[in-house]
């Protein structure tokens, strides 16, 4: 599937992959502004870009990498170090707080973690998928993968979930 | 039921459609200009401008392929041919130092220094260049910069603290990673002639990232390393250190008051080779063992946990710090160090207090994690 650069076709992708975008870009930022933020440069990356992608695969892990990559950027500048001392909000999902308390739970592993964990339990991919797209390899993944569950279920112990 | 709950949670979250609209906006705009700027490259230009460009674009592409088959010729031919051994500087027992050739693919081991705002992770390799008329070879960064330590007369100055890295039997040979903590920052080139000084340390250091960042990342290093030869050629190369797919443990070192993250670490207090020797071999039934560490794993789990109190870990000055858990894949790398289906590691010290961390082969093929605790006199 040769994707052709047309706005047409670039508003297909951002319908399709916007949550799942947006998912990842919160599971690291954990706030909606910065979330925000990321889902954008993102998207503006991909008109730039102007890969030929061969799959709706294909699309999917670029746009994986490039947001896992871009939120590691921001946190990476001297600025968000020192913005990242800020308490975490959950923006505009505050239905309630015990009503993300799975999900904040993986939003505050380590990042290696909270990538695999995520990808494995939300985006269903399988691990061979997620050690391409993290450059990583299965072992690695498997590894942290049950590291992640293992620090979740600490974290979650009281509770009824069965990690 | 965890992934249920973590799903319906998920699913809670998603972008609004003001950024929806407001992304594709900024999408639409980003494509106008690039068309654009198309517009004028293909069809604003007179005839005259085109053919010139056109005459441009063949000529470059000609000094391309001469500057290809150039590259190829310096990497592909003659007698300047490039390689490096690596060597590391490993403690013997009579607490001298000898530079001992290693595989750089298993470096059972890595050690670094965080002042709070500069991390400084460890090569501790030194390298020989080989081959015939090497003028300099330039090691190179991209991100992050080089930074060395001098340790002078082979690391005899007495006082100076070190720490070594290495897997067990051989912690009495292991790699000296960090001597003292005075650092010369060089900057993201660093350039030798045809050897490397050996009364350095090489480090790689950063400000960006800190002991956590380092720890919970790729733990990877990519270093560029450019050969210059007598008659101006150049061969590339690119080094690279993984960290993470390797068998050995971490040595982190901070000052006093650098307190990071405790999780995933754990401290061990140095010890004397009297007391490491006393504790890989004495008798395990000597040593109280902790009921709740126990843990058997068969093929299908990949991680042993060693559990310990982390509450009993602060960090401070001269504590190496280790990762806490083993993979099965890391476990049968080591095997060659089991003795009779039993390896033991110690994982942590404090205070005297000293926990050791034994997993055994059963005879069905699975393994049996415990640890082991016992006070120091």
């Amino acid at each position: 599937m040769s994707q052709s650069n047309t706005m047409g076709s670039m508003e297909q992708i951002v319908d399709k992959y916007a949550d799942m975008v947006y998912r990842i870009a919160f599971t690291h930022m954990k706030n909606k502004t910065d979330a925000d933020d990321i889902f954008q440069e993102v998207f503006l990356k991909l008109c730039k870009a102007k890969v030929d992608f061969d799959s709706d695969e294909h699309i999917k892990a670029w746009l994986i990498r490039v947001t896992i990559n871009t939120c590691k950027s921001t946190f990476a500048s001297p600025w968000k170090k020192k913005m990242a001392e800020m308490p975490e909000e959950i923006g505009a999902y505050e239905d309630k707080l015990e009503d993300f308390e799975v999900s904040d739970a993986v939003r505050s592993l380590p990042p290696k973690y909270r990538d695999v964990i995520h990808l494995f339990y939300f985006e269903d991919m399988k691990i061979v998928e997620i050690a391409k797209i993290l450059n990583s390899t299965v072992s690695t993944v498997k590894s942290q993968l049950s590291r992640g569950r293992s620090i979740l279920r600490e974290k979650l112990e009281g509770g009824v979930y069965n990690v | 039921m965890f992934e249920k709950q973590y799903r319906e949670e998920m699913q809670k979250i998603s972008p609004s459609k003001d950024l929806i609209e407001a992304t594709k906006m900024a999408m639409r705009k980003e494509m106008e200009k690039q068309s654009e700027i198309k517009t004028i490259k293909t069809k604003d230009k007179p005839p005259f401008m085109r053919r010139a460009i056109t005459f441009a674009a063949a000529a470059a592409v000609m000094m391309f392929a001469i500057f290809v088959v150039n590259i190829l010729n310096q990497n592909g031919s003659g007698n300047n041919v490039f390689s490096f051994r690596v060597y590391g500087a490993e403690m013997q027992p009579d607490g001298t130092l000898i530079w001992r050739e290693i595989d750089i693919t298993q470096l059972h081991g890595w050690g670094g220094y965080y002042d709070g705002e500069v991390l400084y992770i460890s090569l501790g390799l030194w390298f020989e260049f080989e081959g015939q008329n090497i003028d300099t070879v330039e090691f190179s960064l991209e991100d992050g910069f080089f930074a060395t330590q001098y340790i002078g007369n082979w690391g005899q100055t007495p006082g100076v603290p070190r720490a070594h890295v290495g897997i067990p039997p051989c912690f009495t040979t292991s790699r000296l990673v960090q001597y003292g903590h005075e650092f010369d920052k060089v900057g993201n080139t660093i350039t030798f002639g045809n050897t490397m000084p050996d009364d350095i340390l090489l480090f790689w250091a950063s400000y960006d990232i800190g002991m956590n960042e380092w720890m919970f990342g790729d733990m990877v290093l990519e270093i560029g390393v450019k050969a210059t030869f007598d008659n101006g050629e150049v061969q590339q190369q690119q080094l690279v250190l993984n960290f993470q797919d390797n068998p050995g443990g971490g040595t982190m070192w901070t000052p006093e008051g650098v307190l990071p993250e405790p999780e995933g670490f754990l401290r061990l207090d140095p010890l004397t080779a009297e007391q490491h020797e006393y504790l890989m071999s004495t008798p395990l039934e000597s040593f109280m063992l902790i009921e709740d560490s126990i843990q058997t794993f068969a093929g299908d789990r990949e991680v042993f946990i060693f559990y310990v109190d982390e509450d009993y870990y602060p960090l401070n000055i001269g504590v190496p710090i280790f990762p806490e858990y083993w993979s099965r894949e890391r476990v049968l790398e080591n095997m060659p160090w089991f003795e009779d289906g039993v390896w033991r590691t110690l994982l942590g010290s404090y205070q005297g207090v000293v926990y050791i961390a034994v997993i055994e082969m059963n005879e069905d093929s699975t393994f049996t994690g415990r640890v082991y605790t016992t006070q120091l006199d």
